[in-house]
């Protein structure tokens, strides 16, 4: 599992405190990112993959011609550059080109909403037990400490053969381990923001816990969601493809990069093509999302430069 | 010091009874009094049913399964197969030795490669090798496993034999029929799974290595040492290289609880006959309650590592002890 950054102590200034030049901490930060140059061009590839997956099915009309589940069983293993299949067919006579155009969803679609699941679930957890503390905390951490003895991918496994998943659910499983580390880490900074001046000035003013928690814990640990979420997301790519694989995730007929590699086993020795794309987008997407994830933690939290 | 042991110990009561009532019930929502086979059969009579049910125990309320299932845990009997009644014990035992095997070499290979990697980055930091090692763990840590492996038995098994070549067995422990008895031939067959699997490990601990190196080389001993006179050799080798690795055996020591399931995806990519492979194989089948002790026993496992990784830190550094 990605570590990504040791929570000690807090150095974000809450909403609107001054920077060097009049600039705020998050204009600082998003300057730090804008100036990044791999960081850019990496996240320009993500967001070229994230265009493709929403676009498939209108990129398949245009240059495909023809549907991800569409067989030509007089055409079946066809070689990269036969004239209407320019990455070849697989078994079934199906278009390797408009199936990878349509594993991108997949892939995409799964990522971000398992990130955002995990990342709601971890900082609500997070905030609430490090704002309570005491047996509320104790019970909390006790069960992220249960969630993350269990070896996360016997737990996907398990959860696997419960739910026999689609898109939606396997994004949930997913996040169901991913969301206990998160906990963890906004949990620490809460410990360590909570007692700081402006909350114990914001409580004698009378405020709620739950404005105090929305509006001014929050803000606070939003640095700590953001640099965590980036670099989770290339993991949970991984994590899925590797569940396709296995015939545990997302199933055929529904294309996804992982499941295309599947049977390619079987295929080696008269269809090579098959193993070599699906394996290049994976690895592709995950190395943007990686880049991506180190640029952000350097621009937002520059100590771990 | 005993009595941080005894507190720590006390700790993670709590966490064992937890991580078993949690396998145990996400299994039987799962599974309910479900038996796999069972519904398969038409000539099955009902009364048949029940009786195979009340053989194994499902028809009693949940509370009293989980009590005798607990009991067994504890005397290290992790239950039996739906599918063929077989110990799941027995199966831990058969097949945990392979997976050390493979898992321990990867571990080792990690270990034995990064650190040269790193402090060789360090020491000439911002050069040519320098920047092919940065890419080399960048790719190393976004590539897929099972594709690596894939992509490995393609050149190294298919290619090289379609060319006539020595070529390297795609899959399993050892040549089938031999027994196992040649070290030559099980090491042939541990290339493969170990370098894929040693890669992830490869590509974290030598960007550890390598950051942790540049610290210690600019702290004020090293300087010293320097400055009386030693050579760079014996600086960098005898008083940073100590002192730069020890972070790394945290690392190291945190990958404990992966010595059993880290390897599962590449166990399955290369026919490996290990735990991982084992737990993959019955999830398809749904044998729940060998999924269920395989679980449970790698869970165990981890919390014991956590708790002996806990002992050496606090063995180490007397700061813990005294928290």
């Amino acid at each position: 599992m990605i570590t990504p950054l040791p929570v000690d102590e807090p150095h974000v200034p809450t909403a609107v405190v001054v920077g060097q030049g009049g600039r705020t901490y998050w204009q600082e930060a998003f300057g730090r990112l804008r100036r990044n140059r791999i960081g850019i061009a990496s996240g320009g590839l993500l967001l070229f993959f994230v265009l493709v997956a929403l676009a498939a099915p209108l990129l398949a009309a245009a240059f495909t011609h023809t549907d991800y589940s569409t067989q030509d069983l007089a055409n079946t293993f066809a070689p990269p550059l036969t004239p209407g299949h320019i990455l070849g067919t697989d078994d079934l006579g199906r278009d390797t080109l408009t199936r990878l155009l349509f594993g991108a969803r997949v892939s995409m679609g799964i990522g971000f909403l398992a990130v955002m699941v995990a990342l709601t679930i971890g900082a609500a957890v997070g905030l609430v037990a490090g704002y309570y503390g005491g047996l509320i905390d104790g019970l909390l951490m006790r069960f992220v400490d249960i969630i993350l003895a269990i070896p996360p991918i016997f737990l996907f496994i398990l959860m696997s053969i419960l739910f026999k998943p689609n898109t939606i659910s396997l994004a949930l499983i997913i996040a169901s381990v991913g969301w206990g580390s998160i906990a963890r880490l906004v949990r620490g900074e809460v410990l360590s923001v909570r007692s700081r001046d402006f909350m114990v000035a914001t409580r004698a003013l009378g405020a709620r816990d739950v404005r105090l928690i929305v509006r001014h814990l929050l803000p606070n640990v939003l640095h700590v969601l953001i640099v965590f979420g980036s670099l989770y997301l290339g993991s949970v790519i991984l994590t899925e493809a590797a569940l396709d694989f296995l015939g545990l995730g997302i199933t055929p007929p529904t294309p996804s990069w992982g499941n295309m590699l599947t049977n390619s086993q079987t295929y080696f020795f008269h269809s090579r093509w098959l193993v070599g794309w699906p394996g290049v987008l994976i690895f592709l997407a995950v190395l943007a999302a990686n880049l991506f994830g180190n640029a952000v933690r350097d621009a937002f939290d520059p100590r771990l430069r | 010091m005993l009595q941080y042991l005894l507190r720590r110990v006390i700790a993670t009561i709590p966490v064992v009874i937890g991580v078993t009532l949690f396998t145990f019930t996400v299994m039987h929502i799962a599974a309910g009094s479900y038996v796999p086979g069972l519904d398969l059969n038409p000539n099955l009579k009902p009364e048949d049913e029940e009786m195979i049910k009340r053989y194994l125990g499902l028809d009693r309320p949940l509370h009293e399964q989980y009590l005798t299932w607990i009991g067994g845990v504890i005397h290290g009997d992790f239950g039996r197969s739906m599918i063929d009644g077989s110990l799941v014990s027995r199966h831990i035992g058969d097949r945990l030795p392979a997976t050390l095997e493979l898992t321990v070499t990867a571990i080792l290979l990690g270990v034995v490669i990064s650190i040269p990697l790193g402090v060789t980055g360090a020491l000439r930091r911002g050069s040519k090798l320098d920047h092919l090692f940065t890419v080399i763990s960048v790719a190393g840590f976004a590539i897929p496993g099972f594709w690596f492996g894939l992509m490995l038995i393609l050149f190294f098994s298919v290619q090289l034999q379609a060319w006539g070549l020595p070529f390297l067995p795609s899959g399993g422990v050892m040549t089938p029929g031999t027994g196992g008895g040649d070290p030559l031939d099980r090491l042939i067959h541990l290339i493969m799974p170990a370098t894929v699997l040693s890669f992830v490990y490869l590509s974290i601990w030598s960007r550890f290595t390598r950051s942790s190196m540049l610290e210690v080389l600019s702290q004020d001993y090293v300087r010293t040492a320097r400055a009386k006179g030693m050579t760079n050799r014996r600086v960098v080798y005898l008083h940073a290289l100590r002192n730069a690795v020890i972070p790394l055996v945290t690392l190291v020591g945190l990958e404990l609880p992966s010595l059993v399931a880290g390897g599962l995806v590449v166990e399955v990519v290369f026919s490996w006959p290990g735990i991982g492979k084992l737990l993959y194989e019955r999830a398809l089948q749904t044998d729940y309650s060998t999924v269920l002790g395989i679980t449970t026993f790698a869970a165990l496992l981890v919390v014991l590592g956590n708790l002996l990784a806990d002992f050496l830190y606090a063995l180490l550094d007397p700061r813990i002890r005294y928290a």
